[in-house]
């Protein structure tokens, strides 16, 4: 046998290997309607965010949606997706881009580079009012989005690497996280004016913020860090003041509004899970089982479709495997599960 | 987070041990002209000075591609990081041995073998079953397996005066200067070695975005790197032998990172430089062998990333790790049939950093073996037990515990005919978590067990033809790899926050064939023919309930295969060099998403060697890499370069 045969068997039985696994056909969507569109983060340097498409009229599932409308991928770690009027923001941090879709058909717009002197601004959140797109920028700034001419008007200096960015009580409120510079964090969050488009206020709310939501009373809540060295986490409300009105000594990790009620998220650091429903006006435990934690792997996040009063979770799947999204009633009951991609994080809601 | 990691590996037939007229070198030459009469009953895979010539790799990562059962990573090309992984073992299993000497890195584990030069090496043995030459430390007796370097400089001249001028010069800017000379005799010799490589490393790349055609050039790809070496030997008296080296290596480089899809920006420098100084006493009383040997190393590295969104502005992250390296290892024939060997070796690292770590760490690893050989007409058997322990302190925080370990290996090998032998081994090995592993901060788990690694081997050689200038060689091995308590980085209460734990566990069960055909005809014409394949089934058995469960683990293809032809007339000719990969993933989960292309890449090199005198001679040699402009990569997002082109002038006095 010679080196030329010896290559073409192998070629040959390479070549005859099938894939065991189909993470979906990917049927192409005209329109969006009666779905989600999830954007699923990918991993770092991998290039493999992508967008899902859940289509609860057929049940299919569409995982190329943002390639086939653009002939490209979405890019590296896809961190959030947000709607505003007929179009569709989604904000690529690693990829340092702001991809813009129109809402109905996904169709793309605009992608803008995230950059400033050379330097990738690492765009993390989006959030909008008053016409305008904030997003916060890992490199200390939110950055202001005219949604009309598609072109950043301004940059809001504010504190160190801002994460999660939120509109309650006519005003922009963005944690600043300083998670890059551990362990010096930072401790703040800051408000922004939407209308002079400055930072009016910046208060002291806990080491390392990082997520923010608020009630119906304008209470903002925001998840921030017990101290120093450690990763042990605890929840914060803050009066629409700016007054710190309760620390909760709770593990929460994460959270999300769910009627009037939120969700929460907790993990102890011996791992102990558990998502609970916590009620604000009381501020107690409603419900501290409220969605059977084991069901999932990792607990990646929700969010509630007051539409359909169902609540669709993230599983992140120890973040190496395909990712999940479990439907749940809004009294915590499991509906259905859609495999999409990795690390599915946030999603658009389509009636 | 961690990561990666050779000389002349001999079989000594037991009772003839020490002397090198006695040798018998029982490597397979995987690459070079043929597989002789001794290589058949070999299982490690050997590499002559002539066969890293015909190549002419970068480095050290690119050279081991060509070997059955090697599996390499490669960052990208020219000068960027490449780790190995032997018969699906990870590169931390691997001990790197030069001149007898081990180099360890208690830091990341392993060698960078993008950084290992080859300009003044003789030969490279990748050692997969038992030795028991008295050049291999112990450390490298009782590891997974190991990649053993002979240098140019370390071998007495064989007249008085011998030297190499090599330059090179190459796409992407490379330009590659090296000097080797030695002088003296056996009684004393010295030497000394000098390399300078510089290149842009701006290499033009093609990638595949959806349906949308990429093209780039590859930025902040630039290296400069400088390697010197000198070494004094000097023998007392016949039989006894001091050996004296120092060598100091610096690298300056860019770090281009992945190719990130929109953004390549990247700005992130590396500097490291590396002192070793060595020394080591071989003596031989009657028929009884000894070596002692120390080494020291200083190895310091300076990473720097100007656009880290940090309150300073900047990432800087500096780490120095030093070892000091001691070791006795001895031979002694036990009548006709018998002879035991044994060592012990004290290895002491430590690592220090001002800004990225908070703990202090040193290792005392104090490592010894025994092992039995016994050897007769048919029949050869090798016992051996390794003992080592593992001490750490930590001066600023908690220390791992200590480990203790007994390790056995035991090797059987049977001639059925002249022609045709069958070996067979298992082994038992470990690899200690790293520094970086145990004590990173944040994410550093200095809990950590030892991964634990068995090993079973089964070998068979036979020579198919060898007589009228005509030689036809076959080797086939089957292999079975069960790893335990396999250290992990895993993302724990979010994508942010990491942990390294002992949560995995892989079973690798792999057959490799090696073919070897030379033909020498007319009166100046020959023709050499060699491929190995190697099928490696790596599956990943870490938890029953994910997706990933006896799924092939990441970055392992399945198939490799390697074909090489050459055709020479006068020592002019031509050579055409083949590498196939099948598919990987870049995830367990072996899903769509997760492929990574196969690929085929092939190069053609045209030499020519003029012989002015006896012993002057210059060699031209003009290589095209990649011929068909294959865009692939080994590692998600790490393209590799297109076509491109090296130009080699070697002048030699040997």
């Amino acid at each position: 046998m010679n080196l030329y045969k010896l290559v073409i068997i192998c070629l040959l039985v390479v070549s005859c290997k099938k894939d065991k696994h189909n993470d979906g056909v990917n049927t192409p969507v005209d329109y969006f309607k009666n779905g989600l569109l999830v954007v699923n983060e990918g991993l770092f340097q991998q290039n493999n965010s992508s967008l899902s498409w859940i289509d609860f009229s057929t049940g299919l599932i569409n995982n190329e949606v943002f390639e086939q409308k653009t002939d490209r991928q979405l890019g590296d770690t896809g961190n959030d997706i947000g709607r505003y009027g007929n179009k569709i923001y989604v904000v690529v941090t690693t990829s340092s881009t702001l991809e813009i879709l129109d809402a109905k058909n996904g169709n793309s717009l605009k992608q803008i580079n995230m950059v400033d002197g050379g330097t990738p601004k690492q765009p993390r959140f989006v959030a909008f009012t008053n016409g305008k797109a904030f997003i916060s920028c890992f490199d200390g700034y939110v950055d202001v989005l005219d949604t009309t001419s598609l072109t950043i008007t301004q940059r809001i200096k504010v504190g160190a690497n801002p994460n999660e960015i939120h509109v309650a009580n006519n005003k922009i409120y963005t944690v600043n996280s300083g998670g890059l510079s551990y362990p010096n964090v930072d401790s703040t969050i800051s408000v922004i004016d939407p209308i002079s488009l400055v930072e009016t206020q910046k208060i002291v709310v806990g080491k390392n913020p990082y997520r923010i939501t608020s009630d119906n009373a304008g209470n903002l809540y925001i998840v921030v860090q017990t101290g120093l060295n450690t990763v042990a986490t605890q929840l914060v409300k803050v009066k629409p003041t700016l007054e710190i009105d309760t620390v909760f000594n709770w593990p929460v990790n994460l959270m999300t509004k769910v009627g009037s009620n939120i969700m929460i998220y907790t993990l102890t650091e011996s791992n102990q899970a558990a998502i609970q429903l916590f009620n604000p006006t009381t501020k107690s435990i409603v419900n501290s089982n409220f969605i059977d934690a084991s069901l999932f792997t990792t607990f990646y996040g929700a969010q509630y479709d007051a539409h359909r009063n169902q609540i669709y979770c993230f599983d992140a799947m120890s973040y190496v495997n395909s990712g999940y999204v479990r439907v749940f009633t809004s009294n915590g009951v499991p509906v259905k599960n859609y495999q999409i991609r990795l690390n599915p994080s946030k999603t658009l809601i389509y009636e | 987070m961690k990561y990666y990691l050779v000389a002349l590996v001999f079989w000594i037939v037991s009772y003839s041990a020490f002397s090198q007229d006695e040798k018998q070198l029982e490597e397979l030459n995987i690459i070079a002209t043929k597989l002789n009469k001794y290589y058949v009953d070999s299982i490690n895979v050997y590499i002559s000075r002539k066969d890293i010539e015909a190549l002419q790799p970068d480095d050290l990562g690119e050279l081991l591609k060509k070997l059955p059962g090697v599996n390499v990573k490669s960052y990208g090309g020219l000068g960027g990081l490449k780790t190995v992984s032997i018969r699906g073992l990870s590169g931390q299993h691997t001990s790197f041995v030069v001149d007898g000497f081990s180099q360890t890195n208690a830091q990341t584990g392993q060698i960078n073998m993008g950084q290992v030069q080859l300009d003044n090496i003789e030969s490279i043995v990748v050692q997969r079953g038992g030795t028991s030459e008295l050049k291999i430390p112990t450390i490298a007796q009782l590891s997974g397996n190991a990649i053993v370097l002979e240098s140019f400089q370390a071998k007495a001249p064989t007249i008085p005066f011998q030297q190499k001028l090599i330059t090179k010069f190459g796409s992407f800017g490379q330009n590659d200067y090296t000097y080797i000379g030695k002088t003296g005799k056996e009684k004393l010799f010295g030497g000394i070695y000098f390399k300078y490589r510089s290149a842009n490393g701006e290499y033009p790349f093609k990638y595949m975005n959806y349906k949308t055609q990429l093209s780039g050039i590859r930025k902040n790809n630039d290296f400069t790197d400088i390697n010197s070496g000198f070494n004094l030997s000097y023998q007392p008296v016949k039989n006894h032998t001091i050996n004296f080296q120092i060598q100091y290596s610096e690298t300056h480089q860019g770090v281009p990172g992945a190719v990130v899809l929109y953004n390549d920006l990247a700005k992130q420098r590396l500097n490291t430089t590396n002192l070793q100084i060595k020394a080591d006493y071989n003596g031989k009383v009657k028929a009884i062998g000894y070596r002692f040997y120390y080494s020291f190393m200083n190895d310091s590295l300076h990473y720097n990333d100007p656009d880290y969104l940090n309150i300073t502005g900047e990432l800087i992250a500096s780490y120095r790790n030093k070892s000091h390296d001691a070791g006795f290892s001895m031979g002694i024939p036990l009548g006709k049939y018998f002879q035991f060997n044994t060592g012990v070796q004290e290895i002491i690292s430590n690592l220090h950093s001002v800004e990225s770590l908070n703990a202090s760490p040193a290792r005392f690893h104090f490592l010894s073996f025994a092992k039995t050989s016994f050897h007769a007409k048919k029949w050869n058997a090798v016992a051996q037990i390794g003992l080592q322990n593992i001490a750490e302190i930590n001066r600023n925080g908690e220390k791992a515990p200590n480990r203790t370990r007994v390790n056995p290996f035991v090797e059987v090998r049977y001639h059925v005919h002249k022609n045709i032998s069958l070996i067979a081994f298992y082994r038992n090995s470990f690899r200690m978590p790293n520094f970086s592993e145990l004590y990173y901060n944040n994410i550093g788990n200095n809990n950590l067990k030892p991964e634990d690694a068995h090993q079973i081997n089964l070998t068979t050689s036979y020579t198919i033809v060898d007589k009228n200038n005509i030689y036809l060689g076959l080797q086939a091995s089957g292999y079975y790899q069960h790893v335990d308590n396999l250290i992990l980085a895993i993302p724990t209460k979010n994508l942010f926050v990491w942990s390294i734990q002992n949560i995995g566990k892989n079973e690798v069960k792999g057959a490799d064939a090696i073919l070897s055909f030379s033909w020498s005809f007319g009166k100046h014409w020959s023709t050499q023919l060699t491929a190995n394949y190697t099928f490696q089934q790596s599956l990943d058995l870490s938890d029953k309930n994910s997706p990933s469960y006896k799924q092939q683990v990441a970055y392992n293809p399945l198939h490799i295969v390697n074909g090489d032809f050459s055709i020479s007339y006068r020592g002019i000719g031509i050579r055409y060099s083949n590498f196939y990969s099948s598919e990987r993933y870049a995830l367990n989960q072996n899903i769509p998403a997760n492929r990574i292309d196969g690929f085929w890449i092939s190069d053609l090199t045209l030499f020519s060697k003029f012989n002015i005198d006896k012993h002057n001679s210059v060699r031209f040699q003009f290589t095209i890499k990649n011929i068909s402009d294959a865009s692939y990569a080994y590692v998600k997002s790490f393209i590799m370069p297109g076509r491109h082109y090296l130009f080699t002038f070697v002048y030699e006095f040997i």
